[in-house]
């Protein structure tokens, strides 16, 4: 394990920080260190599970789900408790044994979840269920109505020249994943060199209807209000801000190809069951309760049926608009996995970038 | 090749209205060809301001400037037949001697005119006459300051202009080498014939260097004379003072006769004096003679006059006495013995003689 | 004598501890500094760009597959390229902005009030953060932007042109726009310590204004225009905002990669020696201006 340690050193500051943390962690009793994303640890949220278990929440930002493995990876349950990596990364995590199994007979809500999230496969290794799913979300494929009024269900409408330079795509392997659906990959996580390249032909071949790649909601939200681009693919609360802009000709395209899906789970750092605030927390986040306060928060939806019931009625109408809590919808949905090859991966979609178009 | 210059009412002000601040104040001059012309006068008094309105490199506020009889006052520096030494020499850093002497002549201005044999020659020879030869291909700052400021000459010179203007070429020497710059440019001037224009606050060097002198202060032109006139006859108490002669006698006019005056000391003597300006008997004026004109042999003279006072002391100078004399009104003179003879013990009374035309009248 | 004796015995202040003291003083900051923030960071970087990943975890070890593959494998080497023309592009253009501001910050404004206003306008648009000023220049670059509206309203063009935004030209307008700044101080920097009697001098030798420039101001600025442009260079270089904010779909810079390298694939590696290669680059370009610099600077 001396490559865990180079890490760690590596992260030298994290790690000192890491160790005056842990020896806080051990003096506070009934303390809980997350390593979570922003959104996920908000007062909203954290203050009610305080209340009732008066168990003090620590949480440690990141911004990317290596960030959630590395740190994981390197220093363990001696200063983090719990985990909330997206699907593409939680089998990392799982296949390093640095995650235990959740003990389902200790989360009641877990039956309350919808089909798909109760034992994804991203989160399933021999029969064990390695996390609880928390918010989740599909990808959006929308286009403007006025100008392609006709607009096919598949991603092929995406390369129709009227849509020459009109295009904001995100700037992600997602978009190499939607190529490679356009050209008929069956496993897009895990394509074979010639499927690579063949994506990336396709790729380049899409690239002069793109005007713009984008990096975030606000800015494809931006892009299409200030008439840069007619659509591309998107995430749901960038179109659901978009219409409630009065974009009404606006309109999502269902590819029959299928869309990625995230979603993210809340995962046990190995050893940190002992701590008696890990359960209490997790019971918690998966309660119908929590998830609307946190839909509420985030926008986002959540893996338990019941929080919809409690969405207040226009957060609950967009989201049925959306088909986000339609478990047959669900099911046709992509979800993501871990790329193994992910370096080749980014290589092409790097080169495409690099591409010039014609 | 040289040429006139003539300066006709000019005036300078800085700045604006009346806050502006007034550096050249009405000066006209008439500088004849080839003729060697000082601006002398302390600091801060115009010199520099009137030589650059010359140059072109200032315009001035009104006022002609004439060159040979055509008004150039408007005309660009690039544009006029004359080289200046600045003050700071201006040396291009990034050039070799050879090639700040050749600048001037390699400009679009002379193209067609030289050819780059001749350049060559030009360069060698006026390198030669500031004595640079072997320095050419030096860089500016591997020259001591006497080396640079003949590089400066010899640049200004290269392109033969009718006129040379310097300001305070000699300001950074010490005294011998500046002294054997001055004697070298006196002998550069004889032999090229040029009209020089030549600022300094120095009154040796512009006394000994010049034709012609114009003493400035406060953006005026006070006098303008040869040094001997300037010397002689200074007419204002501030030449006077600036010139070293310090020895004012207050006096009333008695009797006026052409330019000579006869005047009236305080203890009734008489003392014939020379008067630029018409004068009334009567007028309160002062005059003022040069310690090394007053005669200690008070005897065997038609023209002179004699003054008396006490002897207050001496002082033995090597070459000369200096002998201090309080005169009846309580004004202090100094004059000077050639012979450097003892007096007869301090505090009994001497008498010395004046020719007349040896005693100015100042005007202000 | 024996009074001087006395102070000599008793715990005098011997200059030479003194001297030695000082001296550590003095370099003992700028020691930490380069070892704590380049030493040390370098060499972390180069002990990454010799190993691998295995999965997630580094490997450490010894080869140079990495460096094997930022020279032959696309996009690497080509977008180094790339990066370093569009930072040579904003070096040109920003020298070529800044050189006038410069000249007539410090030749033609008499009135020090007005070289410091002139000079607080240079410097003002840093108050404001980058990328306030990248968005402002998409609001003004946009398809329904202030230039396209401009050129409607002024009848130009009937149709809003989109041309402006989201490619190079927008890329190298900003940078040129954020970095110029840069140019103008290090111009003027040099500028400034040319006596304006050099001008007069050549002026009154009759050289007309363009011979003044070329013969005299020229070849004395060059020292500052060579610190500016490898500024300008260097931060247009390593740039990755204006491409990411301001870029179309063509302008990615070698940055990006580096960040992508780091955040999507993990592959620290990789990111390193892309890092190694530029610094190589970025220690060979500063040997040659610093020569540069050197053969042209001028003792005034
Ligand atoms: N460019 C200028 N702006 C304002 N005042 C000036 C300028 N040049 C000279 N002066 C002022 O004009 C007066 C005369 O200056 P100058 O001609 O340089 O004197 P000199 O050469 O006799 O020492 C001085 O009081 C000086 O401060
Ligand atoms: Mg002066």
């Amino acid at each position: 394990m001396g490559n865990v340690k180079i890490q760690g050193l590596a992260a030298g500051a994290v790690l000192t920080l890491g160790v005056l943390a842990a020896s806080q962690h051990a003096a506070a009793e009934g303390s809980l260190a997350l390593l979570t994303w922003e959104g996920y640890s908000d007062d909203l949220v954290v203050a009610p599970f305080t209340e009732k278990t008066g168990c003090v929440v620590e949480p440690t930002y990141v911004s990317s789900n290596d960030e959630i493995i590395a740190k994981t990876l390197a220093s363990g349950s001696a200063t983090i408790d719990l985990v909330s990596p997206s699907n593409d990364a939680t089998m990392t995590l799982i296949d390093a044994g640095a995650v235990e199994p959740i003990d389902k007979s200790k989360l009641p809500h877990l039956a309350d979840y919808f089909p798909v999230f109760q034992s994804p496969s991203w989160l399933v290794k021999d029969n064990d269920l390695y996390g609880v799913p928390y918010g989740y979300g599909f990808l959006r494929l929308v286009l403007d109505s006025n100008v392609i009024p006709d607009a096919p269900a598949s991603v092929s409408v995406l390369w129709d020249e009227r849509l020459k330079g009109k295009l904001a795509m995100w700037d992600n392997l997602e978009t190499l994943y939607v190529a490679a659906r356009y050209i008929g990959v069956k496993d897009v996580y895990n394509m074979t060199d010639e499927e690579l390249q063949k994506t990336r032909d396709a790729l380049i071949a899409l690239k002069p209807n793109i005007r713009k790649f984008w990096t975030s909601d606000a800015e494809f939200q931006q892009l299409y209000m200030q008439k840069e681009v007619v659509g591309g693919n998107t995430t749901e609360l960038a179109v659901s801000g978009l219409w409630a802009q009065s974009a009404d000709s606006l309109k999502e395209v269902l590819p029959q190809e299928g869309s990625g899906g995230w979603s993210d789970s809340w995962m046990i750092v190995k050893g940190a069951s002992e701590n008696p605030c890990v359960y209490a927390w997790l019971d918690w986040i998966s309660s119908p309760e929590s998830q609307a306060l946190a839909s509420k928060l985030t926008g986002y939806a959540f893996a338990n049926a019941k929080s919809f019931d409690m969405l207040e009625p226009e957060a609950l109408a967009l989201l049925t608009k959306l088909g986000t809590g339609d478990p047959e919808v669900q099911k046709s949905i992509s979800w993501w996995q871990p790329v193994p090859r992910r370096g080749a991966y980014l290589e092409i979609w790097n080169q495409v970038k690099a591409e010039t178009a014609q | 090749m040289s040429a006139t210059i003539s300066l006709q009412n000019l005036r300078k002000t800085f700045g604006d209205g009346q806050s502006g601040h007034l550096a050249v104040d009405d000066v006209s001059l008439e500088i004849a060809a080839g003729q060697f012309v000082s601006l002398l006068g302390s600091s801060g008094c115009g010199k520099t301001t009137t030589l650059r309105i010359v140059a072109g490199l200032e315009s001035p506020t009104s006022g002609r400037v004439l060159f040979d009889g055509a008004d150039i006052t408007h005309l660009p520096a690039s544009h006029r037949d004359m080289r200046m030494m600045f003050q700071d020499l201006a040396l291009f850093p990034h050039m070799s001697v050879e090639e700040n002497v050749a600048f001037g002549l390699r400009l679009k201005r002379m193209r067609g005119k030289l050819s780059a044999d001749e350049i060559r020659r030009r360069v060698a020879t006026y390198l030669d006459i500031v004595r640079l030869g072997e320095m050419r291909k030096r860089m500016p700052h591997q020259l001591s300051g006497g080396q640079r400021q003949r590089v400066a000459l010899a640049r200004a010179l290269a392109t033969e202009p009718p006129v040379v203007l310097f300001d305070e070429p000699l300001g950074a020497l010490d005294a011998s080498l500046r002294r054997s710059t001055q004697a070298e440019l006196k002998r550069i001037h004889r032999e090229l014939g040029k009209t020089f224009i030549y600022v300094t606050h120095d009154q040796d060097e512009a006394l000994s260097m010049s034709d012609m002198v114009a003493v400035m202060s406060g953006g005026r032109l006070i006098q303008y004379d040869t040094p001997e006139g300037i010397y002689e006859r200074p007419r204002t108490r501030f030449v006077a003072q600036f010139i070293g002669a310090k020895n004012l006698i207050s006096a009333r006019v008695e009797k006026v006769t052409g330019s000579e005056v006869l005047l009236r000391l305080a203890d009734g003597t008489h003392l014939g004096a020379h008067a630029e300006e018409s004068l009334v008997p009567g007028q309160e004026v002062t005059a003022v003679f040069r310690a090394d004109r007053a005669l200690m042999q008070v005897n065997g003279y038609t023209d002179a006059s004699l003054v008396s006072g006490i002897h207050v002391q001496s002082m033995f100078l090597g070459n000369r006495m200096e002998h201090i004399v309080r005169l009846v009104d309580g004004s202090e003179v100094t004059i000077h013995d050639a012979q450097a003879r003892p007096l007869p013990g301090d505090g009994g009374p001497l008498q010395f003689a004046l020719r007349p035309q040896h005693v100015q009248i100042l005007t202000k | 004598m024996t009074v001087q004796a006395d102070i000599l015995t008793e715990n005098a202040p011997d200059m030479r501890r003194i001297e030695r003291r000082r001296a550590l003083f003095w370099l003992l900051p700028p020691i930490l500094w380069f070892v704590g923030f380049m030493l040390v960071p370098y060499a972390i970087t180069l002990f990454y760009s010799f190993g691998r990943m295995d999965y997630v975890q580094f490997v450490a070890g010894f080869s140079l597959d990495n460096y094997v593959k930022v020279l032959t494998v696309q996009p690497y080497a080509g977008l180094i390229l790339r990066s370093a023309k569009i930072g040579l592009l904003t070096a040109f253009w920003s020298t070529l902005l800044a050189y006038p501001v410069a000249i007539a910050m410090a030749f033609y404004l008499s009135s020090e009030c007005a070289k410091h206003i002139l000079y607080i306008l240079v410097i003002l648009p840093w108050w404001a953060s980058y990328l306030v000023k990248a968005y402002a220049w998409k609001t003004i670059l946009g398809t329904h932007g202030l230039l396209n509206e401009g050129l409607i309203w002024l009848g130009v063009i009937d149709e809003p042109l989109t041309v402006f935004l989201y490619n190079d030209f927008s890329i190298i307008l900003t940078l040129t726009y954020i970095f110029t700044p840069f140019a103008v101080l290090s111009i003027y920097a040099q500028l400034e310590r040319l006596p304006l009697s050099l001008i007069e001098a050549a002026r009154d030798l009759g050289a007309t204004g363009w011979e003044t420039f070329i013969k005299v101001i020229w070849p004395i600025s060059i020292p500052g225009v060579l610190a500016g442009g490898v500024i300008t260079f260097s931060l247009g270089f390593g740039d990755f905002i204006a491409p990411a904010l301001l870029g179309g779909a063509d302008s990615i810079m070698i940055s990006s990669v580096v960040i992508s390298l780091l955040g999507v694939a993990n592959d620290r590696p990789l990111a390193a020696a892309i890092g190694v290669a530029i610094i190589l680059m970025a220690m060979a370009l500063l040997t040659v201006s610093q020569y540069l610099e050197k053969r042209t600077q001028v003792r005034l």
